[in-house]
């Protein structure tokens, strides 16, 4: 019994993890339009930095250049700090240009990070990445247990992220942000700095992604750059674009369904010689699977619904 | 003289092609003033020129006094200018709601901080923001659609809420850009009353117009563009009579 | 010198893969992320031809370059065709889904293994003391060359072509003048898609295959696209060029794994200065 129970603490802190990713696609995308393509690169720049943070000097065969030996929560915070610093860089040139431009250059600087995480073994340990990672509170729950722990405390950041983006999406800063994504040239016309906008959001969706990198490595245990890969992207737009774009609830909903897909393929890896067909055959089936939906049910199973405008609280006196 | 918008000598080139060309005029303040030609004589570019949407290859534009050539839009519109666009200036998946209240200034809840820790100020600006869009809904004709999307909203109701929408941006100079098109002609003379009570009640209004009979009722003042050059400009009695106007128009049937 | 060579290959193979891409986002709309998989389909075809087959490296070639064609036609008449007129993210998230379809089915057949072809290395031609190229990879440049000139004479001089070009300018005003649309789609998927086995192909001449070198090079193919100018078919090929240059010369400065990154970095600046990309979207 307690092993089901591990195994569904697992799913869901992975879970928890790509919703994150997912939300923060729905910040970039769902509120403003941008059709942000980097996610992992955020992620994994987020993750890296948790791990240089906190752990020691190199043993054994590793290589690499920075590390801080710091407690856990400062990794994270770093995590977060270090990833908007280079979104920052990122964004400044970038979001001044528009669409396929914007998405094609966040899909490259993904594949750039991951390229130089692979080959800068100096720095990064290279393709070995990180292990042994240092594991929030791992010293007080020793054992199997720990991912209930794990799980626990990423839905409860989940919950966080997500009441953030609600208020957000909900306060003028969101009314704005769909007005800059409906007619950027009206937007400025009515004086609003519209780079500004967009830069913010860029910044909080990064962050996002940072975290959610910084937890990757949690449940992994260890950062390397094959984990970071264009599928992580492609995954949290997936999940949006099923769940219901522009929408919290539906990137969670989104994500949840994607991944219990997933999960459910894993389990029917039966032997080890089947795994590599089997997972051929997962590929083509979420692809199969992702084209049907986008055939049949192009807005997602919750689609994005305008969020009631606020009721006029001065109902005004009857003419 | 100094006109509350001052146009110098402003040139617009496209690589070889002059969309406008060393033109200088003025508008005055609580004016309204028409920009009229016939088409691709450069109105809009010139709008944009103006309004920072474009940049001005030669010349200088001012308001007010201060020169504001080659700001970024969004600068100008807070220096008291507000623009419309010959395409929709509406949002249209916000509500008319949504699109009157995006528009007032300085709006605390626009700042992330503000967002998470000064709810309380927020939600008191907008309740008073509230109730000025109660009063434009009212005085617009749209309070019955509040909550409509504002893609679904005819042609003149659509053009009604840009006028709206200048109410709560409350700007000083509003530059439109063909109000009248799209209107059927009975809902013209309410177009045109508006933008009457709005200049009695101190606005100044710059128009680029299409429709003449609709432009000469309203303005107190024209300029006409043609092929990128000023040719005339004049009180409408005095544009209507020059030679040189009626030739630029000539086969151009309204 | 070496380098230079490498370098030219390298752009003759972008020029290929990008010119298709642009003619696809400039006709469709849309980013065609399963382009890069026309590379792979070319390249394993060409590589099912020649060693399961025991074709000649030549008719393997031309065989595989048809065989992409009607494959990459297939797709967007499965695919693509349905969702016309779907914005055009939608319709590029499609595109991921059937890159990962086309990936996994090449890995279903051919398995997760690096392959080559069964074609011996040849000689380069020496000139003194430098050794220029081998004749294979002449003949390569060549087939480039001879590809865009055709494509030049195709969009220039003939009537399909010219269609072509009125479509991709404006689409509805082209139906309406009587163009007929629906075969000339068919033609550029075609092309496109005939460019991009081609291409695959001669990876698999100078480089390895593996199931994953769809998504290898669309990163690669995005870039020069936008250095092109979205859209801009000979913005698409000097770009191409230019990006294999550099990348492969800057080996000699730069380690070699840098290649990628100097083209990233290459298109943030040219971003910065000139948003349009060199060419503008014509």
């Amino acid at each position: 019994m307690s092993n089901i129970i591990l195994f569904l603490s697992s799913v869901i802190a992975l879970m928890g993890i790509y919703a994150l990713l997912t939300l923060a696609v729905n910040l970039h995308y769902g509120y403003a339009g941008l059709l942000s393509f980097g996610i992992v690169g955020f992620a994994a720049v987020g993750a890296y930095t948790y791990a240089i943070v906190t752990r020691g000097a190199p043993v054994g065969e590793d290589v690499y250049l920075f590390y801080f030996n710091q407690p856990w929560w400062v990794g994270f915070l770093a995590a977060g700090v270090v990833t908007t610093l280079f979104a920052f860089i990122i964004g400044l040139p970038t979001l001044r240009v528009e669409g396929d431009y914007l998405l094609i250059v966040t899909f490259a600087f993904a594949e750039v990070i991951q390229d130089l995480l692979s080959n800068e073994g100096w720095l990064t340990n290279g393709t070995r990445g990180f292990i042994n990672i240092h594991l929030p509170f791992r010293e007080l729950i020793p054992g199997r247990n720990y991912t209930l722990i794990l799980a626990f405390l990423i839905v409860v950041i989940v919950a966080v992220v997500y009441l953030i983006a609600q208020r957000l999406g909900t306060a003028p800063f969101g009314r704005t942000l769909r007005a800059i994504r409906d007619n950027e040239p009206a937007a400025l016309a009515i004086g609003k700095s519209v780079f500004s906008f967009k830069m913010r959001v860029f910044l909080l969706g990064a962050a996002i992604c940072g975290f959610a990198g910084a937890m990757y490595t949690w449940y992994m245990t260890l950062a390397m750059p094959s984990i970071f890969g264009m599928s992580v992207s492609f995954a949290a737009w997936i999940a949006l674009i099923v769940g219901g774009q522009g929408n919290n609830k539906g990137a969670i909903v989104g994500t949840i369904v994607l991944l219990g897909v997933q999960q459910a393929f894993k389990f029917i890896s039966l032997t080890p010689d089947m795994a590599p067909i089997i997972s051929s055959i997962q590929l083509i089936m979420e692809g199969l699977v992702l084209i049907v939906i986008l055939r049949f049910w192009p807005r997602g199973l919750l689609p994005e619904k305008s969020p009631r405008p606020p009721k006029p609280a001065i109902t005004k006196e009857a003419i | 003289m100094s006109a509350m918008l001052q146009v110098e000598g402003i040139s617009k080139y496209f690589g070889g092609l002059k969309a406008v060309d060393d033109c200088t005029l003025g508008v005055e303040q609580g004016s309204i003033t028409a920009l009229i030609g016939p088409n691709g004589s450069g109105k809009t570019t010139l709008f944009n020129v103006v309004t920072g949407f474009l940049k001005a290859t030669k010349g200088r534009v001012l308001f007010e006094g201060r020169e504001i050539t080659n700001l970024p839009p969004h600068r100008i519109a807070n220096l008291g200018i507000a623009r419309t666009f010959q395409v929709s200036s509406l949002f249209p998946k916000l509500t008319v709601w949504e699109n009157l209240l995006v528009a007032y200034p300085h709006q605390k809840g626009e700042s992330l901080w503000a967002v998470f820790t000064g709810q309380g100020q927020i939600r008191k600006q907008e309740e008073e923001q509230i109730e000025r869009a109660h009063r434009i809904t009212d005085r617009i004709g749209l309070a019955h659609k509040i909550e409509e999307k504002a893609a679904n909203l005819s042609a003149p109701e659509a053009r009604m809420l840009e006028i709206g929408r200048q109410l709560m941006f409350s700007p000083r100079l509003v530059m439109l850009d063909e109000p009248s098109s799209g209107v059927n002609p009975a809902m013209l003379d309410v177009l045109a009353n508006m933008i009457i009570e709005l200049n009695k009640e101190g606005m100044t209004f710059f128009i680029i117009g299409h429709n003449l009979s609709f432009i000469m009722k309203l303005s107190h003042f024209m300029h006409v563009l043609h092929y990128s050059k000023l040719i005339a400009s004049g009180t409408p009695q005095v544009v209507a009579r020059d030679e040189r106007v009626i030739e630029a128009y000539m086969g151009v049937r309204q | 010198m070496q380098y230079a060579v490498y370098g030219l290959l390298m752009g003759c193979v972008l020029l290929l893969a990008t010119v298709g891409f642009s003619m696809i986002r400039r006709v469709e709309g849309f980013l065609n992320f399963a382009h890069g998989q026309m590379l792979a389909v070319g390249a394993y075809s060409c590589y099912a031809f020649n060693n399961l087959l025991g074709w000649d490296i030549i008719p393997s070639a031309i065989a595989a370059v048809l065989v992409t064609a009607v494959i990459g036609y297939l797709v967007a008449y499965t695919v693509f065709f349905p969702l016309t007129g779907k914005p055009p993210l939608l319709i590029a998230i499609a595109s991921t889904g059937a890159s990962y379809v086309i990936q996994g089915l090449i890995e279903v057949f051919f398995g997760p293994n690096v392959k080559q072809y069964r074609f011996p290395p040849m000689r380069a031609i020496k000139i003194g003391n430098l050794s220029l190229a081998g004749p294979d990879q002449i003949a390569m440049v060549f087939a480039a060359a001879i590809t865009v000139l055709f494509l030049h004479f195709l969009l220039t001089r003939t009537e399909t072509g010219k269609a072509i070009r009125a479509m991709a300018a404006n689409f509805n005003l082209a139906r309406i003048r009587g163009i007929n649309t629906p075969r000339l789609r068919v033609y550029i998927w075609l092309i496109a898609s005939a460019m991009g086995g081609l291409a695959g192909v001669m990876i698999g001449l100078i480089s390895r295959l593996a199931p994953f070198m769809g998504f290898e090079y669309i990163t690669l193919i995005m870039i020069v696209a936008i250095l092109g100018g979205l859209g801009s078919i000979y913005g698409a090929m000097v770009a191409a060029l230019i990006i294999g240059l550099i990348t492969q010369m800057s080996v000699m400065v730069i380690p070699p794994q840098y290649s990628q990154l100097v083209a990233f970095v290459l298109i943030i600046v040219v971003l910065l200065i000139r948003p349009q990309g060199i060419f503008k979207e014509a």
